[in-house]
């Protein structure tokens, strides 16, 4: 249980405020109405951090720690860029970049994760460690939903207010890509 | 053309905006604590980030205006074992006297070794832990601990911000 509260903290801790701003940029074409779409794209999400997290952390994959910081930053740009360039159309392809955006979030934990499960065999945490960040994803998304819900019942429509989400999303990520230049 | 807006905003905010706090920064120690029933003891070992531990060994050097790495090995020894038993409580039915042991250094951990007790003979119903190690220097130091207990089963919690520094097992 405790492995799971974990995972659950990782996503949610404003201290490592890159995650949300993922999810953010991730869900900004979305509503309730796209839930299996939402689940689709949170879940490959997770799983290419898992992935990424276990074979980190096994040293199976390495990758230098900057690089990984850098890449990170530029998915969120990414993200959201994708999102303005197709005016917030749900593109097929976004499931996969999900996964393979995920696969670098993963690698940024996966020295984190081998220092904190050492105590505790490799499986025995990360499976609930996994499963509360799907867990605090899926927490963080419906959160999202429900404020892109009342920007609709307030405006009429959320559009005008995913174009200024956007914009922040690009703005913070942005400054982000720029600290994490690698040296 | 609202792409162009948008795109044009995030310029001036981007400027406008101090630095961003960069990345996951995570403050964490891993501790194993195990009951040693016979020698009504507990063994522990806490492992903790090299950066980390000498930062905050520096920390505590500041007003003797001295440095951790220029230190003797006995005087690194002492430092370490007035941190941990100022800032690693274990209670049973009293709170347990910390010994401590040696440490050891890679790149990757500095681990502490050192022992808790006596307990006495009756099993203890519940620990409780209060360790707030290296929480003076990086205030979202997250401490975990496994306890082993008598018979064999562990608990995994942590001590946090968030709980104050302070579990029952």
């Amino acid at each position: 249980m405790f492995y799971f509260e974990l995972g659950i903290r990782h996503i949610t801790d404003w201290q490592g405020y890159d995650h949300m701003l993922f999810l953010l940029a991730l869900t900004l074409p979305l509503s309730f109405r796209d839930w299996k779409t939402t689940l689709k794209w949170i879940t490959a999400f997770t799983l290419g951090h898992s992935i990424a997290l276990g074979l980190t952390a096994t040293e199976i994959l390495q990758a230098p720690g900057a690089w990984v910081e850098f890449g990170i930053a530029v998915t969120i740009f990414l993200t959201a860029l994708l999102h303005l360039l197709h005016g917030f159309h749900i593109g097929r392809l976004s499931t996969l970049v999900s996964g393979v955006f995920g696969l670098v979030h993963g690698m940024g934990f996966g020295s984190y994760y081998s220092f904190i499960a050492q105590s505790d065999s490799f499986w025995w945490a990360w499976i609930p460690f996994n499963l509360g960040i799907e867990a605090g994803q899926i927490g963080v998304v419906l959160v999202l939903l429900f404020v892109y819900w009342c920007f609709q019942k307030i405006g009429g429509t959320a559009r005008p207010y995913r174009w200024v989400l956007a914009g922040a999303v690009l703005a913070m990520s942005a400054q982000m890509i720029l600290e994490r230049l690698p040296q | 053309m609202k792409f162009i807006v948008v795109l044009w905003l995030t310029l001036l905010q981007g400027s406008a905006q101090g630095p961003l706090k960069v990345g996951h920064e995570f403050y964490v120690s891993t501790t194993e604590l195990r009951v040693d029933a016979q020698q009504g003891r507990l063994t522990g070992v806490m492992q903790v980030f090299p950066d980390d531990w000498e930062r905050a060994m520096n920390a505590l050097l500041q007003r003797e205006d001295k440095r951790y790495q220029k230190l003797s090995e006995l005087q690194k020894d002492s430092l370490h074992a007035a941190e941990l038993v100022r800032t690693f409580k274990v209670k049973a039915s009293e709170t347990l006297a910390l010994d401590y042991v040696g440490s050891e250094t890679s790149k990757e951990y500095v681990r502490l070794y050192f022992t808790l007790g006596e307990f006495g003979e009756d099993p203890v119903d519940v620990w409780t832990l209060n360790v707030w190690t290296l929480a003076d220097i990086f205030p979202s130091q997250e401490n975990i601990i496994t306890f082993y207990h008598a018979d064999g089963s562990r608990e995994t919690n942590s001590c946090r911000e968030g709980n104050e520094y302070l579990i029952t097992l």
